[in-house]
């Protein structure tokens, strides 16, 4: 193993002389020159160093000011989100206000607040029930048209029935021509209007509403437009499809309305 | 250059890099460990008188720039030490790492001593409270660090030469 070659290895005596003596010129020279001396020395040996750390210390500071301002960015793009949702309801509440409600009866506004998790909804929770008058068998209606029918009422909440449950009769008319028929759902992704004779005047783009015969639903209710017609005339009834006009998977607040009690009730 | 001539000069590239970077990430209540001493320390032990005075003196010279107001004094106390520490390498049972981190607490404390007591103006009572607020724990962390950097270095055993008959 080769020693270090350091100087003076065997005369340790002038080794330190040599650096004493060095360290106590360094001690005994004038403040000037020691400062200077100092500065000479630490700018050549610390200066790369020093500036490595500064950029460092700039490095952890932008990291962080990144974090910051990402945390900042994602707090106001949810408080943004937020606004527009506001914004939006606001635009439907607008809209819900300007609803004609039928005679006899008084619309009472309820949001949704469950739904079954299915493209084609058959049922929605709300979030009135019977402390707010609202009780089975009441209509349910959206400013675009008819959604269906409570069947159920707890003192807050109620189940609305859609017109896509199987068990959802609507009876209801062609708004041009007056034939009647009974709308309900069979299958895929429209409703159907039954009963409708071969010789009936029926045409695509005709709208279907409420008759106001079943007891249940009032008349004058959209319902939805005729979408295609069966040309089939040796059947008894035709086949008629329906598009509906209320987008069930988007629904958000609707109407129950309740029938009229008196001026009392009104003013609730 | 020679090997150990290599650990000699990175050894003064860490003690440059440990007062300019790394000193404030592993202060403790504002004390840091004194790298410099515990190297010179480890240099006198195991090379020798000469050499722990190379170092501590080429270390104090590092280290005074930083503070020149007492430029040569911290230069002249570890080359004293270095020297002092090497009288250790063949006069005391060094297989111990503990007993060399001890010389390393007693230089760092008498280094402490020397340096504060000049930076008072050798006020006794200056220098105690300085003593009292930085120095000890310095020691006690400079002794850690001495203990670790002995233990992981006598962990690497050298080299038995060959037997050859």
């Amino acid at each position: 193993m080769t020693e270090i070659t350091v100087p003076f290895k065997s005369k340790p005596k002038v080794a330190i002389a040599l650096t004493a003596g060095f360290s106590l010129a360094l001690l005994v020279l004038p403040q000037t020159v020691r400062y200077s001396f100092a500065s000479a020395i630490s700018k050549t040996v610390y200066a790369p160093f020093f500036s490595f750390g500064k950029f460092l210390s700039e490095l952890v500071t932008v990291q962080q000011t990144n974090q910051h301002l990402q945390s900042r960015l994602l707090q106001l793009s949810l408080e943004n989100q937020a606004l527009k949702e506001t914004a939006l309801e606001n635009e439907r509440l607008r809209g819900l206000l300007g609803l004609p409600a039928p005679a006899g009866f008084v619309p009472v506004t309820v949001k949704l607040v469950g739904v079954e998790p299915t493209q084609r909804p058959t049922e929605i929770t709300v979030n009135r029930g019977s402390k707010d008058e609202i009780r089975r068998n009441q209509p349910a209606v959206h400013l675009k048209g008819l959604v269906g029918k409570v069947v159920d009422a707890t003192p807050d909440a109620a189940i609305v029935q859609l017109l896509f449950d199987p068990g959802c009769r609507v009876a209801a008319r062609v708004q041009r021509s007056r034939v009647l028929g009974i709308v309900k759902w069979k299958s895929g992704p429209y409703l159907s209007l039954e009963n409708v004779s071969p010789t009936d005047d029926v045409a695509p783009g005709d709208t279907i509403i409420s008759s106001g015969l079943g007891g249940i639903f009032p008349e004058g209710l959209v319902v939805g437009t005729v979408r295609s017609v069966g040309s089939d005339t040796t059947s008894i009834f035709r086949k008629i499809e329906l598009v509906p006009t209320v987008a069930f998977s988007a629904l958000e607040e609707v109407f129950i309305l309740v029938p009229k009690r008196g001026p009392e009730w009104e003013r609730k | 250059m020679g090997a150990q001539m290599k650990a000699f000069v990175f050894s003064l590239v860490g003690v440059v890099i440990f007062e300019s970077l790394l000193r404030p990430f592993i202060s403790i209540f504002g004390t840091a460990p004194d790298l410099g001493l515990i190297l010179t320390a480890y240099f006198a032990l195991t090379r020798g008188a000469v050499e722990g005075l190379f170092f501590g003196f080429v270390s104090g010279l590092l280290i005074d720039v930083l503070h020149p107001s007492l430029l040569g004094w911290g230069m002249l106390l570890r080359l004293s030490l270095g020297f002092w520490m090497g009288g250790f390498k063949d006069n005391l049972f060094l297989e111990s790492f503990y007993s060399r981190g001890i010389v390393v607490g007693l230089a760092v404390l008498i280094y402490e001593l020397g340096y504060h007591l000049a930076d008072s103006g050798f006020s006794v009572p200056g220098t105690l409270y300085l003593l009292g607020r930085y120095s000890l724990l310095a020691t006690l962390y400079s002794m850690l660090l001495a203990f670790l950097l002995f233990y992981f270095s006598g962990k690497r055993k050298p080299k038995q030469p060959e037997f050859s008959p």
